[in-house]
């Protein structure tokens, strides 16, 4: 058909319609309820609440019914006996107002409740994004020459080993504060936090007033910046950042990034950050000392997906030869009190020994290069 | 606008005047109240000090955004309404009595602007210019809705989502919020009556957002979908990124649209740039979007679009000679460059402040 003529068509349509239609016999549908009729009669019906199956519909739908019959204390009161009936409403009543206090409580457990499941929803959906994606990586990864490596990284949940050995949000959001001085004002954003993980740093400066967004791998974790009102992008942060404007932002962070990556792409990583920093802008890029032993040992260690140890003279070095024109060395993470050495008595020449091997040993286990455009 | 967002059909619109202005050379600043901060607009509190100093404003109407209203009301240069559609309150009546009171400020909102006659209009089709023209608006010029058709076609369509639909494609898929107004129960009758017709049941997804609060009317759906027995035939995939949404209409075989209510149909403008046969029953906004060569069923009943819908399945043909002609339209009438030349023209006179013809 080249040319289509509509209305021959429609006609035609309903003619075919019609015998159909006389070939079999009228219909057994359920006769059609207008809106307001079926409203009201499923209103009426008991089994509301329970209707089954229709994917996420019926869990907001179902979800929803729940939460309308959150409250206990939401209940109409009748009576069938005639002469008794008003009594024993006001008997009711009064019973009702007495059990408010724990009415209330009932009320506010089933709520939570509620929005327990709500959020348990949400959570289970974005699980099942994460392994469907990897499922697919795995797929392919086994298709490939090195099967058994690829198979095995794809296999490694980075997302769930971090949230175990990172720390908590406390402990991060800590760790990050000082990081704060460096983006004293509004005017100092927009931020752009690479590899921004749970997005500690990202709420840190929401609370400061300056605007900022991210750039996360693990969808996952995204959604869940997401779900804390915080704007964070999934994807590949260096590719991102290419997409930004140049001269656009007042700062580019990343911490504990470059220590994944390849020497080529950390070096890419800053050229890009340069760019797109306007003049004066802020570049912390934050990652493990290696020169301190007990970091090497520790955090250094204890991550299998580490590449590339990062001197702290080389990272400085390469932010440098990015084109920052200035560029500092800040140190952070110092061991717990009581694991370094302790001074010993035994005069000035042991003393600096002490202190060697405790600059050796227990130095700060992070160092960030701040850099500005 | 109270809110700005890329992806949803407001702040699209919104997002493709201020690019088509600014390309001309003019200064044009966003202003919202809330919504994706990195698209850098301004607040309300921003706007006012702005719109201080004589500046022209664009004011996005469509539900109650109070706040708006009074700054645009204040505006002393140029002021033009962009009118974007307000579902009529009857249908959320029974549903949710908040929509039901914002529905209802929203109209009386619209026509209030339109009684001023200093406010110039944008109109998104012919019928909402007709209406507006009804409530006494004296300048109505028509713009389809900037969109992001474009996009989709240049989006890589989501791995995921296309291998787990590409494995069964739908033959029917539907986009829009899943509200009482856009047709969802007739589609089902429909979806029912072609079981009977035809012996097979039609796999449907449907795309968009519901709101909890329409609970009451999303369990109709959920019983009417149990009564007539459609069974696992009707999936519901909720809102979707463009990447999955491109996935969305690459495996599906048509769009039928059964909306009740629209201003526009930008799901249309979208399947039609995408190459997805459209099936629509008529709704005067539908029809214009979809043209003298869209396959718009007038007073049709449930046979006779399940008929249709089996035809378009079927015939290779006819969903190409659908496709072409609705390529043809998007190509003439809603690709970006045709949009920006109806909004330029429309647009530009009246902040140079030309007078009326």
């Amino acid at each position: 058909m080249s040319e289509l003529d509509v209305d021959a068509l429609v006609a035609e349509l309903r003619r075919e319609a019609e015998q159909l239609r006389a070939v079999l016999g009228a219909t057994t549908l359920p006769p059609e309820e207008d809106r307001a009729t079926a409203l009201r009669a499923l209103a009426a019906t008991p089994e509301t609440a329970a209707l089954g199956g229709f994917g996420r519909l019926v869990e907001a739908s179902r979800l929803a019914s729940l939460s309308a019959l959150a409250d206990p204390g939401d209940v109409d009161f009748h009576s069938h006996r005639v002469r008794l009936g008003r009594m024993v409403i006001a008997v009711k009543q009064v019973l009702r107002r007495l059990l408010t206090p724990v009415l209330d409580r009932q009320a506010a457990f089933n709520r939570a409740t509620v929005q327990a499941f709500a959020a348990l929803e949400e959570e289970l959906g974005q699980r099942l994004q994460g392994i469907e994606r990897r499922l697919i990586a795995l797929e392919e990864a086994a298709a490939s020459p090195d099967a058994r490596d690829a198979v095995a990284a794809v296999s490694f949940d980075y997302g769930a080993f971090e949230d175990r050995f990172r720390g908590d949000r406390t402990h991060v959001r800590r760790q990050l504060e000082r990081y704060l001085a460096y983006f004293p004002t509004a005017a100092a954003g927009p931020v752009v936090d690479l590899g921004c993980g749970r997005g500690e740093f990202l709420e840190l400066l929401r609370e400061s007033g300056v605007s900022a967004w991210g750039v996360e791998a693990d969808a996952r974790r995204a959604a869940a910046c997401a779900a804390l009102g915080l704007d964070v992008r999934t994807g590949d942060a260096l590719q991102v950042l290419e997409e930004v404007a140049d001269a656009s932002l007042g700062g580019v962070v990343s911490f504990q990034v470059v220590e994944h990556l390849t020497l080529g792409k950390t070096v890419r990583l800053l050229a890009v950050a340069r760019r797109k920093l306007r003049p004066g802008g802020c570049l912390i890029v934050e990652t493990v000392n290696v020169q301190s032993l007990i970091a090497f040992t520790r955090a250094w260690t204890i991550d299998p997906s580490h590449r590339q140890p990062m001197h702290p003279l080389t990272l400085r070095f390469l932010a440098e030869q990015a084109g920052f024109a200035r560029c500092e060395l800040l140190y952070g993470s110092e061991v717990e009190a009581g694991t370094a050495l302790e001074p010993a008595d035994g005069g000035e020449a042991a003393g600096r020994n002490v202190d060697r091997l405790n600059a050796l040993l227990f130095a700060p286990q992070d160092y960030a290069v701040v850099a500005w455009a | 606008m109270p809110s700005l967002q890329r992806g949803d059909a407001t702040g699209n619109d919104a997002l493709g005047m201020h690019q088509a202005l600014v390309a001309r050379g003019w200064d044009v600043r966003l202003f919202a109240e809330g919504g994706d901060r990195t698209l850098g607009f301004g607040t309300s509190a921003e706007a006012r000090a702005f719109l201080r100093d004589g500046a022209s404003a664009i004011f996005h109407q469509g539900t109650q955004w109070d706040n708006g209203v009074r700054i645009f009301e204040r505006v002393s240069g140029v002021r033009i309404a962009r009118d974007h559609n307000v579902t009529p309150a009857a249908f959320f009546a029974g549903v949710s009595d908040d929509f039901v009171g914002a529905s209802n400020v929203g109209l009386a909102q619209r026509e209030r602007l339109a009684h001023d006659r200093a406010v110039a209009w944008i109109a998104a089709s012919a019928m909402n210019a007709g209406e507006l023209a009804a409530l006494g608006a004296s300048r109505v010029a028509v713009v389809p809705p900037f969109h992001q058709a474009e996009e989709l076609a240049a989006v890589e369509p989501d791995e995921i989502a296309l291998r787990r639909w590409a494995a069964l494609p739908a033959d029917v898929l539907f986009v829009g919020r899943l509200a009482p107004n856009k047709g969802h129960r007739r589609m089902f009758r429909i979806a029912a009556t072609y079981a009977e017709l035809f012996g097979r049941r039609l796999r449907i997804r449907l795309v968009g957002s519901h709101d909890r609060r329409w609970a009451a009317w999303l369990a109709l759906l959920a019983r009417d979908r149990e009564q007539l027995r459609l069974g696992d035939s009707v999936e519901y995939l909720g809102t979707l990124s463009a990447a999955e949404l491109k996935a969305a209409y690459l495996t599906s075989r048509m769009l039928l649209c059964c909306s009740e209510h629209e201003g526009f149909c930008v799901p249309l403008v979208e399947a039609g740039r995408l190459g997805v046969p459209v099936v629509a029953t008529w709704q005067q906004a539908v029809a214009e979007t979809l043209g003298p060569d869209g396959l718009v069923l007038r007073d049709a009943s449930d046979d006779v679009v399940a008929t249709a819908i089996h035809r378009v399945l079927e015939d290779g043909a006819l969903r190409d000679a659908l496709v072409a002609a609705q390529q043809v339209r998007y190509q003439r009438l809603f690709a970006p460059g045709a949009i920006e030349r109806r909004f330029v023209a429309a647009v530009e006179p009246l902040l140079r402040g030309e007078p009326r013809e």
